[in-house]
């Protein structure tokens, strides 16, 4: 015989012969034949005729229970025929049973449908049950339906068919998605964002790090997690004190730091940081790092740059100075401050650090607004070495050359100057007093030789040409004696010696020769010509007539010794050039500085040609001008020149002296000229670098302003202007603070004074208006400037446009924290691991769960609370899923906090960066304990209704064939013999009718339940004959227990007066049931207008506290040895506490262990609306 | 002729009263025991030709009383069936060494013909 197919609906069991008997049972019974009508479609139920193979009759009762669930049921048997379906199963398919039933399966899915399901049907013939996952196509759009397939075996263990369960499970699988979706929103911002995080715990060691930190640093998350705080941070009193602070609850904001990165360099950072706080106890801090680097960099970079072009300007041997546009000097370096004698006041003096200036004559004085540096800056032109005299402050004046020149800016705009002092004072003189020596030389009346101390003759001027007779050319070189009379040499000899000595010879009367013989009368000077060092090179000699004036002589050959001295130790070319005759001589000097050869013949052409293209003309104009008489003759040039030997351009200083003849024509050029490129470059190279440095300042993609030590903001760089759309003008001074808001402008100000008073740098925040009105936070990092002494000088300032860094990091920290706060409240543990697998994030649910603090749930720490059979399996399986990149999905057993073990199901996918490339998985954990337990009930429910069930049935129906035996019996005597038999079989079926049909009244009504069925019919009742008739239908059972009724409750109540009896028998016949060794129970009545409570009270074995919510919960029965010999389904008290619950009523208990429960219902007497 | 004993093991008494009444108007002399125990302590006391005896037994487990007897030298040549409203339950006891399994609810004659192979 086959054993009869068995379905499971939403875990109940129903026998089909089982169910084929309580048909019978229940039809018998009126009360509930009514209930059926209320379902009366299932008569028609095309099952009826189309399975033949199941007991029709179960299939009309089983069809309540089928019908009742959700899931799509349909039985097939092992050939393949749909046997049955259930409503579900209509509605899911859209499709009638009459339709279906009989076909077979692949008729009614079609090809393609059945191969996807064939190996479930496989497995399922094989007697393996399965569960499966599918997407499906209906006609309202794709679905996810859970199949699930399990085969029905007979008894012989074959399979005789099998049962289909289709759930339509979209909605879950939506919501799973959903949240996945969210999980990556999270790590989307929290790794994203350009801000770094990092969390550190009391001791300081870093637990997680966001992806933007490790990269900002370099480092993976091996090198950077679990390392403590310290070892990045470059500097240990900043991290210590980042710490105390914390732990002092302080919250950082913008605290600067400067981490260590992996490649050795560092980062600056700024910290915003508090920390978590469970009461009293400090768990971890949150840190935010900004990078700044760049900015400080930059800032850095600008300081550098401004240093050092400043130490530039300072060692340059040249004087040098700037002022602002107002003639207000801000920067001078040290060469000037030796050429003024002094150190000008920045913010007060103006256009030159020496308040007396005068005229080249040194007494004309000259307003310093018309000195060159405010004539440049006025007119806007370069001057190039005006000369000027500056009177120091000791009283000692300064012969200058001046080149001022404007600065602008990138638009054009002249923001000041640029002065270069050349110091001439020295070199004028001696200029003036060669130029004055060799006119006294030249145009002495006195013959004035220079020699050697060996008598050779140096120079011959014209008077000795005049008076010997020889020229110059005949004479120099040649030797002093020819023209020293024979008898008179010895003399020469003598004076020789004594000027060898150092000693001067002085009007030593003697006699010449001139070049015709005839013999002069001569009082001689000579002196000796000694060198720097005082040692004597040679001897100048005065010859004059006795009768002429002496003493002029004298003076005359002691300056051309001198003249000749200088022009031979100094670089100085001289030259000479008569305009009338056209004859140009030049000296050695002169040719090597044009870098002619000695023997070249040079004429005015030569000079000409060699002046430079650019600035001939410049230079004809300007001797023309000094060739004019009245305007005295003097020229004093640089130029350049076409260096003859290598046609390189040369620049020169030419001086010259024009001396005109008694008609006023220019007669005699005489001059100096001195190449001085060098300093020319020197110059040049200063005005690029003071254009560089304003280039620089101007392109930075920083806003600077820069103030002097006046307090007062004068420069303001392009990249500032341009923001604020602002001149520098309006800027200067304070005048930038009306662009500042208005709630800012006092931080501004008290920032700046203490700073300023300080001296110190600071950093600041504030709102600037931007030319189009608009608001934008401005970094402002102030640095002190410091001049060349060391005084302070100002300050200057690098500033960043912040607003989108400040305004992206408010959004998200908004948005993290929106985040963390979704994920937080979540109420399933999140978890997401990197690409290798390993855990980088859980949330405080989980964290709650497993009681283990997030530092220690990273990595693998946070499967130390998995029991230990499933430690290995659920990463195992982890990994099998990670290499395929599948879906996760486990279950595993964790132990709680409060100690107790939990089943949790874990489901991950991975996910991936904008690249597509996988960074880990990120998934949930549902504590599936209670599913679990319950799962685990329902199947404990199952055997013990299929025993429950089965054991009246096989009584009755043993003995009925016993009876239908005796009543077979042919033999009389017999017959008549098994009476007593008859009667005790009888008795006994009755007995297990009774019971069959009270189980079968709870199965029902526990489906009304489960299905929302269960209906009240209330009327008002005497509730005091319905305690006593339900006592007396008890007493019937029993006879070991007295029943005791303490009734003090008089009235009618408003209720089901059949289900409030089901209430009380319950109660009653498990007190009677569970106190197996008492002989009485008690049932108190109470009650007022409002509310009766009635008592049923035992001495029985009582039951523990911790199943004391739990026992009116549906399948629930207490654990342990001697509760398990107490028959039942264990959904009695599920049902009256469901229906005390829809009287609005309440029931509980009231029970110790060992020594008897009291079970307490209240009900409302007064009829509720 | 003598009748032949069988010892019945069933907590549930309807179900032992039951198969007591039949087995005895069938001819057989029938011992009951509510309780695996009290089995075991009648058995070497009389001489029973076969045992009843339910799968699930409160207390002591029918299949272990079952695996314990076919150990024991004397006892496990007394043939035992069990009988279980378990659906699955027949490998279980069959590996326990009963001789033969009957499902409940049986059929008399079912009943009848298993003890006939043994009796």
């Amino acid at each position: 015989m086959n054993q009869p197919p068995v379905l499971i609906i939403a875990g109940l069991i129903i026998n089909l012969k089982t169910a084929a008997f309580l048909n019978q049972m229940n039809c018998s019974s009126p009360k509930n034949e009514s209930l059926l009508d209320n379902n009366a479609s299932i008569n028609a139920a095309p099952a009826k005729v189309n399975s033949p193979n199941i007991n029709l009759s179960f299939v009309d009762k089983g069809e309540i229970l089928l019908n009742a669930v959700p899931s799509a049921v349909v039985y097939i048997d092992k050939h393949e025929y749909l046997k049955y379906v259930n409503k579900s199963f209509e509605n899911i398919f859209g499709v009638k049973a009459v339709d279906v039933l009989g076909r077979s399966v692949m008729n009614f899915l079609g090809h393609d449908a059945y191969q996807t399901v064939k190996g479930y049907r496989d497995a399922a013939l094989a007697g393996q049950p399965s569960k499966n996952e599918l997407e499906v196509t209906f006609k309202d759009g794709k679905r996810f339906i859970e199949i699930s397939y399990t085969p029905d075996m007979d008894e012989q263990n074959n399979v005789a068919g099998y049962i289909v369960l289709v759930n339509d499970i979209t909605a879950k699988r939506e919501t799973a998605e959903k949240l996945e979706r969210r999980q990556s929103e999270l790590e989307d911002y929290v790794n994203n964002a350009v801000v770094g995080m990092h969390w550190v715990n009391a001791d300081g060691l870093i637990i997680w790090a966001n992806q933007a930190e490790l990269d900002m640093l370099g480092y993976s998350e091996e090198e950077y997690i679990s390392h403590h705080i310290a070892e990045f941070h470059s500097h240990k009193n900043i991290v210590d004190d980042i710490l105390f602070r914390l732990k002092a609850k302080e919250r950082l904001h913008e605290y600067e730091a400067e981490l260590k990165c992996k490649d050795g360099k560092t980062r600056r950072v700024l910290i915003n940081s508090n920390g978590l706080w469970e009461g009293d106890k400090f768990i971890h801090t949150r840190c935010f790092t900004i990078d700044i680097t760049t900015r400080k960099e930059a800032e850095a970079a600008l300081q550098e740059s401004q240093r050092r072009y400043k130490q530039l300007v300072e060692s340059l041997p040249i004087a040098l100075y700037t002022c602002d546009k107002n003639g207000y000097i801000d920067l001078f370096n040290k060469a000037a401050v030796e050429l003024w004698g002094r150190e000008p006041e920045i913010g007060k003096d103006r256009w030159c650090g020496s308040a007396k200036i005068f005229e080249p004559d040194g007494v004309t004085p000259l307003a310093l607004e018309e000195c060159p540096m405010a004539v440049s800056i006025k007119e806007g032109r370069t001057i190039r070495g005006r000369e000027i005299i500056v009177e120091r402050p000791e009283g000692q004046k300064k012969r200058i050359h001046s080149y001022p020149s404007p600065l602008y800016d990138s638009k054009g705009d002249i923001t000041g100057g640029v002065n270069m002092l050349l110091d001439v004072t020295d070199k004028k003189e001696a200029e003036d007093k060669l130029a004055w020596l060799a006119a006294i030389v030249q145009y002495s009346n006195d013959p004035i030789v220079s020699k050697t101390l060996d008598g050779i003759i140096t120079s011959w001027n014209e008077a000795a040409e005049r008076v010997f007779g020889y020229s110059s050319k005949e004479m120099v070189g040649q030797s002093i004696t020819r023209i020293i009379p024979q008898e008179r040499l010895s003399e020469e000899t003598l004076i020789l010696n004594r000027l060898k000595k150092g000693y001067p010879v002085e009007h030593f009367e003697t006699k010449r020769l001139t070049k015709n013989n005839q013999v002069l009368d001569v009082s001689l000077t000579s002196s000796p010509i000694k060198d720097k060092e005082g040692k004597v090179i040679g001897a100048s000699k005065i010859v004059r007539d006795i009768t002429s004036q002496k003493k002029l002589y004298e003076a005359l050959r002691e300056s051309e010794e001198r003249l000749r001295m200088a022009i031979k130790t100094t670089n100085l070319g001289t030259w000479e050039y008569y305009p009338l005759t056209g004859k140009l001589s030049w000296s050695d000097e002169c040719r090597k500085i044009y870098d002619v050869p000695v023997d070249m013949k040079i004429n005015y052409q030569f000079f000409s040609e060699h002046i430079h293209p650019d600035d001939a003309d410049f230079v004809q104009e300007r001797i023309e001008e000094a060739m004019h008489p009245d305007l005295g003759g003097d020229y004093d040039l640089q130029y350049r020149i076409i260096r003859y030997s290598d046609k390189q351009p040369r620049w020169i200083r030419a001086q010259g002296k024009i001396y005109f003849n008694v008609f006023k024509q220019a007669e005699r050029f005489i001059g100096t000229v001195v190449d001085i490129t060098e300093e020319k470059e020197i110059e040049e190279e200063l005005k690029n670098n003071v254009e560089l440095f304003t280039t620089m300042a101007d392109n930075v993609p920083a806003m600077i302003w820069m103030s002097g030590n006046d307090k007062y903001s004068d420069f303001f760089n392009k990249t500032w202007l341009e923001f604020t759309g602002r001149t520098l003008e309006m800027e200067s001074k304070e005048g930038w603070l009306q662009n500042v808001h208005p709630e800012d402008v006092q931080k501004c100000i008290d920032g700046y004074n203490q700073a300023f008073l300080e001296q110190k740098g600071y950093y600041t925040e504030y709102r600037l208006r931007r030319h189009d009105g608009q608001y934008r936070w401005i970094a402002d990092n102030s640095v002190p400037r410091h001049n060349p002494d060391g005084s302070f000088a100002g300050f200057i300032s690098a500033c960043i446009d912040i607003e989108d860094q400040k305004k992206a990091r408010e959004r998200i920290l908004a948005s993290e924290l929106k985040l963390k706060t979704i994920s937080n409240a979540s109420p399933v543990g999140l978890w997401m691991t990197d690409a290798n697998g390993q855990n980088i994030f859980v949330n405080d649910t989980w964290i709650e769960w497993t009681d283990i603090p997030y530092e220690k749930q990273l990595g693998n720490g946070w499967l130390s609370k998995v029991i230990e059979e499933d430690r290995i399996t659920a990463p195992a399986k982890f990994r099998e899923c990670m290499l395929k990149r599948e879906k996760y999905s486990t279950e595993f057993r964790m132990e709680r906090s409060d100690g107790n073990t939990r089943w949790c199901l874990t489901e991950g996918f991975p996910y991936y960066d904008i690249d597509g490339e996988f960074k880990g998985y990120a998934g949930s954990v549902t504590d599936i304990t209670d599913i679990k337990k319950m799962e685990e009930r329902k199947d404990d429910f199952i055997k013990m209704a299929s025993h429950e069930l089965k054991t009246p049935i096989t009584s009755i129906k043993g003995y009925v064939q016993l009876l239908m035996s005796i009543y077979d019996e042919l033999n009389e005597e017999k017959f008549n013999s098994s009476r007593s038999v008859v009667r005790s079989s009888l008795q006994t079926i009755s007995k297990q009718v009774g019971k069959l049909t009270r189980l079968v009244s709870e199965l029902l009504d526990l489906t009304r339940i489960e299905s929302g069925k269960l209906e009240l019919y209330k009327t008002f009742f005497d509730l005091d004959s319905l305690v006593e008739e339900t006592v007396q239908d008890v007493r019937l059972t029993t006879s070991r227990h007295a029943i005791i009724v303490h009734n003090n409750f008089r009235g009618t109540i408003y209720g089901d007066k059949d289900r409030i009896n089901q209430v009380l028998m319950n109660l009653i016949t498990n007190a009677v049931k569970y106190s197996p060794d008492a002989d009485h129970i008690e049932v108190f009545v109470t009650g007022n207008k409002e509310v009766v409570t009635i008592k049923v009270k035992d001495r029985g074995i009582g039951i523990e506290e911790k199943d004391h919510s739990r026992i009116f919960e549906r399948f629930y029965r207490v654990e342990g040895k001697s509760e398990q010999t107490y028959p039942g389904f264990g959904i009695g008290l599920f049902i009256a506490a469901e229906i005390i619950q829809r009287h609005n009523g309440s029931i509980k208990v009231e029970s110790e262990k060992g020594k008897g429960s009291e079970f307490i219902i209240s009900l409302p007497v007064k009829l509720i609306e | 002729m003598t009748k032949e004993k069988i010892l019945v093991v069933d907590d549930d008494p309807d179900i032992s009263m039951m198969i007591k009444m039949m087995l005895e108007y069938k001819g057989y002399s029938v011992a009951v025991a509510d309780r695996a125990e009290i089995a075991e302590q009648m058995l070497p006391a009389d001489d029973f030709k076969l045992i009843i005896m339910d799968m699930l037994l409160s207390g002591s487990n029918g299949v272990d009383v079952c695996m314990r007897l076919k150990k024991d030298g004397q006892l496990s040549r007394i043939p035992i069936i069990m009988i279980s409203a378990h659906p699955n339950a027949k490998t279980v006891c069959i590996n326990a060494g009963a001789d033969d399994f009957i499902a409940k609810p049986f059929d008399m004659e079912e009943m009848l013909n298993a003890i006939r192979k043994f009796v």
